[in-house]
């Protein structure tokens, strides 16, 4: 089985990151051979759908398994679709997360942790004035 | 002629300016009211271009096709997300039309996953995964790309509820306004439409368009093709953060644009000298007035309740129509050069 760390870095010392859409790298380790290799991951500045593109990107590469920190309702829905078993709240590096997912430590994910567009970490264009207070977050998002 | 009045930040009174504004204009066009003024200089119109030749409304029209409209002014509530004129005018509603967008539908028989659609997708409302094809209706912007260029004809489309345009009439006034569904993201859609059925409405002389609020989609899509923008902003630093942000939104939709300064009494001079260094036309000073915020907390608007806001109204009004008639007619002439 194929396995896909989000990583902050290229290698497998480098920390995971806790994104999954956004994330700079996936390292992916192939659990028969041991071999590895990094995926600098394109969807990083997407506008939209970086969770969804970074679900295909893995799963065109035949990765079975994804370890990450959070992830969003839509890649859930499409790892779900293709099989991909989804571990989360994962830190450490990338080394030992693959570790401890070949001793049987990690459970699998229930459903999304974060909401849409989590991985953005920006406010939004609508006025900040105080009718508007507490809603800047929700109606951030480009449309 | 199209009016539309945005703001960077919210609470500053766009709906206050837009309603009173399109209640004024249509008091003196019916010439009911205070008859406007044909005095063309003013102590606060320093330097700015002179103003048109009176309101540009027909007396007599023909009444839009279909709508049951009279023409005229119409006043459109473009804050989809949340609209609120209805609430100060209380319209009878003659109509209302829902607002759809083409999503796409996958043929699973003639599918062979070859991933075109998702590869076309600017916005990963289609995708495919090895031997899964999944959608995201709620993502697509419905452009009709992957429809289009699925080389084995396996996406059609159909349309998904996004929203509603409801028509009426108040106060003489004809009124639209655009609602979003509870729950739905996408609001350009449905402000288009409410847009091209309001400006496609026989006889609508003066459009004025209530925007909303920031400078993001929802905001841009409503002021996009204005002839003239006012940007409703109050002397505070929020107040010139926003405006700022709004002043860059419209010069990239190369829209003219003035300024509305309200509650203009309060904070400093910031907002006025930023005016100035940007050679943006102040056309109002509107003061605090306690009056005017209790008919407003009362669901009424200003003009027809409050003694003295009808005129400032209809001087507002008629600046704003000068300034983007003179800037109409600057923008034809660099057309033909």
């Amino acid at each position: 089985m194929k396995v896909a760390v989000s990583a902050q870095g290229p290698d497998l010392d480098s920390p995971v990151d806790s994104r999954f859409g956004r994330a700079p790298y996936f390292v992916i380790v192939d659990l028969e051979t041991g071999n590895h290799e990094t995926l600098a991951n394109p969807n990083v500045g997407a506008a939209q759908g970086a969770g969804i593109q970074t679900a295909r990107l893995l799963g065109n590469r035949g990765v079975g398994a994804v370890l990450t920190g959070n992830i969003g309702p839509n890649p859930v829905s499409a790892l779900r679709a293709t099989g991909t078993e989804i571990h989360l709240g994962i830190s450490g590096t990338v080394s030992q997360a693959v570790e401890a997912f070949r001793r049987g430590e990690l459970e699998p994910c229930s459903g999304p942790t974060v909401e849409a567009h989590f991985g953005l970490g920006r406010g939004g264009g609508r006025g900040q004035g105080p009718r508007e207070a507490g809603r800047g977050g929700r109606r951030g998002r480009r449309t | 002629m199209i009016l539309s009045v945005a703001s960077g930040k919210g609470g500053t009174g766009k709906t206050t300016v837009a309603v009173n504004l399109a209640l004024a204009l249509g008091r003196s066009s019916r010439g009911s009211g205070v008859p406007p003024s044909n005095d063309g200089s003013s102590p606060r119109n320093n330097g700015h271009p002179p103003r048109g030749s009176g309101l540009p409304l027909r007396e007599h029209g023909q009444p839009p096709r279909g709508s049951g409209l009279p023409p005229g002014i119409v006043l459109v509530d473009a804050d989809v997300e949340e609209p609120n004129c209805h609430l100060f005018l209380r319209p009878r509603w003659k109509g209302r039309e829902t607002i759809t967008l083409p999503v796409p539908e996958v043929d699973l028989e003639r599918c062979d996953y070859c991933g075109r659609c998702a590869d076309v997708c600017a916005y990963s409302a289609i995708t495919v995964i090895r031997d899964v094809v999944l959608l995201f209706p709620e993502l697509c912007h419905g452009c009709g790309g992957c429809s289009l260029l699925c080389p084995r004809g396996a996406v059609a489309e159909r349309p998904r509820p996004l929203g509603s345009v409801r028509w009426g009439r108040a106060e003489g006034l004809s009124f639209y306004h655009g609602e979003l569904d509870p729950g739905q993201a996408l609001a350009p859609p449905v402000t288009r439409a409410l847009k091209a059925r309001a400006l496609g409405a026989r006889g609508a002389d003066l459009v004025i368009v209530d925007a909303p609020p920031g400078t993001s989609c929802p905001a841009v899509e409503a002021v996009r093709g204005s002839d003239l923008c006012l940007l409703v902003t109050e002397p505070t630093p929020f107040g010139l953060s926003d405006l700022t942000l709004a002043v860059e939104m419209t010069a990239k939709l190369d829209v003219p644009t003035a300024v509305v300064i309200n509650r203009a009494d309060a904070g400093d001079d910031r907002v006025d000298r930023f005016c100035g260094e940007r050679d943006l036309p102040v056309l109002a000073r509107l003061p605090f007035d306690r009056r005017v915020a209790e008919t407003y907390a009362r669901g009424r608007p200003a003009v027809g309740a409050v003694p003295g806001w009808e005129e400032r109204f209809r001087e507002l009004g008629e600046r704003a129509l000068g300034l983007a008639a003179a800037s109409r007619g600057r923008g034809e002439k660099r057309c033909r050069t």
